[in-house]
């Protein structure tokens, strides 16, 4: 495959090179995890890569020149993110960086692009620092796509005002601990938090757990963990009979889940997400067909922000007319990109005020109910 | 609700089973290092091997859970044969840690190779006991739990009938007391060497096959469980097969009671520090060191 891939490549550019002398490759690196527990959304990540960089190699490329996707594993841990990072940087040249998966990696490669001035897009992470510190934040380089928890959590905490206890189930990451405690700034007294279990990525034994709520009978599982945990969760949970709703942000949308959905058993549970594959609009079927058709699988939200990512780089470097760094990081300030979700805009920290969707399971299928507009 | 007798219970059946499961992963590691004075660092990744060739067996085979298994676990007997044969029977006169690094390099090719085959994206064998949960007086037991504590029973009583009565089985005996001796009233070494590598792995087999369908699939899972297994072995006393069964059970259920009680963070602790306590008081760990039936 990768070997195909660079044969093509470079067959391609033998041709090019005939026209424009000094075309070189233009190259998107990212960090991500290849191994690990989240190895599953680094194929994502992979594959949306591949998917953005063909689209519009297939049209001609970027400025007349290809675009190649490079990628290295982080295992989403921050010490080798930085560490495959640093190669991206300086052994592969990469014009320009997206994000990891994990806010824990994503936020020690910031500094690193700041030295190296080079635009980093951050489409996966959501912790809310890394919007802090970008932008009018400090650091001009780090551009993100995807909506914070902050943003997120304001519109947990406006559905989940008719709850009035709450268990919660987080992974013990900066995500899950970061994201449960923006959502508790946010909520109105009346909801009792009966219980807060943080577990490692890797634990898949949710027994002593489950065991505790089904005795305590909350009104909600706020759930903040990911996919391959929250299948393990809701297998479990199908086991103890419950019929609490998992609230907050569950990744019900995710394909790893959707069987388990199905069962019905989960009617009345609910997330609020970045992004759902099936989310019916044309430009979303635009993205999505070509990649079930390419790779058998519907898109993980990780592999959605990688794609938009990539065609964000792009379209900024066209206006720029160039891939210098500092002119694209200007271009990419003023974006106006036409995203799937609606129109893309920085605000002053960089950040995309992009909408979040609300979804809710109905007879065993996930429903958009609402785009939110962030705050 | 920390008094309702229910809850309680429920908390002890949790932890029998969860435990029964720690020792039926962890007694290949222990009887490994127990007879053989070796450190198996692939034990992980022979458990998520089994896993995954359930899975193939399964779904591109079409075999029912029940034969695909038996089959796993005569499979992982003889990966253990090849492991042995190829891996400790070079090193037996070297250092501890040329079998360390030899198992550390088949852990890390057959994660890389399921990964290649299999793909990241986590997937699950589908077991008939998955779905069926008996309820005794509100406290419920799960069907898959059930199967494991049944495997962890067939296994330690036939492990003992075997290590106890047969010929081969008191051969590895008297390798966990003095290889040396051994070879000076004849016993074939590496015989028993390559039977016991495939005894190790056809128990981890077995844990794989009864413990994997209850979790996803992905080809990392085998971290977690070698590190349990280690804190189990080291608990129970290095190569201490008993030791590692009640090892197992104790922390089961301590964990339980520490994360339904407590919260999820304390369960995690529990391991470590039962671990670091053992280690302080009794370096041996709570059961000696050579394998006793």
């Amino acid at each position: 495959m990768q070997s195909s891939l660079r044969g093509f490549l470079s067959a391609f550019s033998l041709a090019l090179a005939a026209s424009t002398a000094a075309a070189q490759d233009i190259k998107i690196g990212v960090a991500g995890p290849i191994t690990g527990p989240l190895a599953f959304l680094g194929q994502h990540i992979k594959w949306a890569g591949e998917l953005a960089t063909d689209e519009i190699n297939q049209k001609g490329g970027l400025l007349g020149r290809k675009l190649v996707f490079l990628m290295q594993d982080s295992a989403c841990r921050p010490g080798d993110g930085v560490t495959a990072a640093e190669r991206l940087l300086n052994q592969d040249r990469v014009d320009v960086m997206l994000g990891d998966v994990c806010s824990g990696s994503t936020m020690a490669v910031m500094p690193i692009m700041e030295k190296a001035q080079r635009p980093f897009i951050v489409t996966i992470s959501t912790h809310p620092d890394i919007t802090a510190k970008s932008g009018a934040g400090g650091n001009p380089w780090v551009f993100r796509t995807v909506p914070h928890d902050g943003m997120i959590a304001d519109v947990v905490a406006d559905k989940i005002k008719g709850v009035k206890s709450i268990a919660i189930v987080g992974e013990d990451t900066d995500y899950g601990r970061g994201a449960v405690r923006l959502l508790k700034e946010r909520l109105p007294a009346s909801v009792r938090i009966v219980s807060e279990d943080y577990l490692k990525q890797t634990e898949t034994d949710f027994l002593p757990i489950l065991t505790r709520i089904r005795a305590s009978k909350p009104d909600a599982i706020g759930t903040y963990v990911l996919d391959q945990q929250a299948s393990n969760l809701m297998r479990q949970y199908l086991q103890f009979g419950l019929s609490i709703p998992l609230v907050g942000r569950p990744p019900l949308g995710s394909g790893v889940v959707a069987e388990l959905v199905k069962s019905g058993k989960f009617d009345g549970s609910w997330t609020v997400y970045p992004y759902y594959d099936k989310f019916d609009d044309p430009k979303n079927e635009a993205f999505v067909k070509p990649y079930i058709q390419r790779f058998k699988q519907p898109p993980h939200y990780a592999g959605y922000g990688v794609y938009e990512g990539i065609k964000l780089y792009a379209d900024a470097v066209r206006r720029a007319g160039t891939t210098e760094a500092e002119r694209v990081r200007e271009a990419l300030a003023q974006s106006n990109f036409d995203a799937i979700l609606g129109p893309m805009r920085f605000d002053p920290n960089n950040q995309a005020r992009s909408r979040i969707m609300y979804m809710v399971i109905e007879r065993g299928v996930v429903h958009v109910k609402e785009l939110a507009a962030a705050k | 609700m920390a008094t309702d007798p229910i809850f309680l219970a429920q908390l002890a059946a949790n932890g029998l089973s969860v435990g029964m499961g720690y020792a039926l992963a962890a007694v290949g590691l222990a009887l490994i290092f127990g007879i053989l004075g070796q450190v198996n660092f692939a034990h992980g990744e022979l458990y998520m091997l089994a896993a995954f060739l359930l899975l193939w067996a399964m779904r591109q085979q079409g075999l029912p859970y029940g034969i695909a298994g038996l089959l796993m676990v005569a499979m992982m007997a003889a990966v253990g044969m090849l492991l042995a044969q190829g891996i400790i029977i070079p090193n037996l006169e070297r250092g501890f840690e040329s079998v360390v690094i030899g198992t550390l390099a088949v852990a890390i090719i057959l994660q890389n190779a399921v990964r290649l085959t299999f793909g990241a994206t986590p997937l699950d064998i589908a077991s008939p006991f998955e779905a069926s949960v008996v309820a005794l007086g509100g406290v419920l037991l799960f069907g898959q739990r059930l199967l494991v504590c049944a495997a962890f029973v067939v296994a330690f009583a036939g492990l003992a009938a075997f290590l106890r009565y047969t010929e081969l089985g008191r051969a590895m005996r008297a390798m966990a007391q003095n290889r040396e001796a051994c070879v000076m009233v004849g016993i074939d070494v590496r015989r028993v060497t390559r039977w016991t590598g495939a005894l190790g792995a056809a128990l981890v087999g077995l844990a794989g096959v009864v413990i994997a369908p209850l979790f996803d699939l992905y080809p990392n899972m085998g971290t977690e469980v070698v590190i349990k297994s280690f804190a189990v072995v080291i608990i129970g006393g290095m190569g201490n097969v008993w030791g590692s069964a009640l090892a197992g059970i104790a922390l089961g259920v301590a964990e339980s009671y520490a994360g339904g009680l407590g919260n999820a963070a304390l369960r995690d602790a529990i391991a470590f520090v039962v671990m670091i306590v053992i280690l302080l008081a009794r370096p041996e760990g709570l059961f000696g060191k050579s394998v006793r039936v």
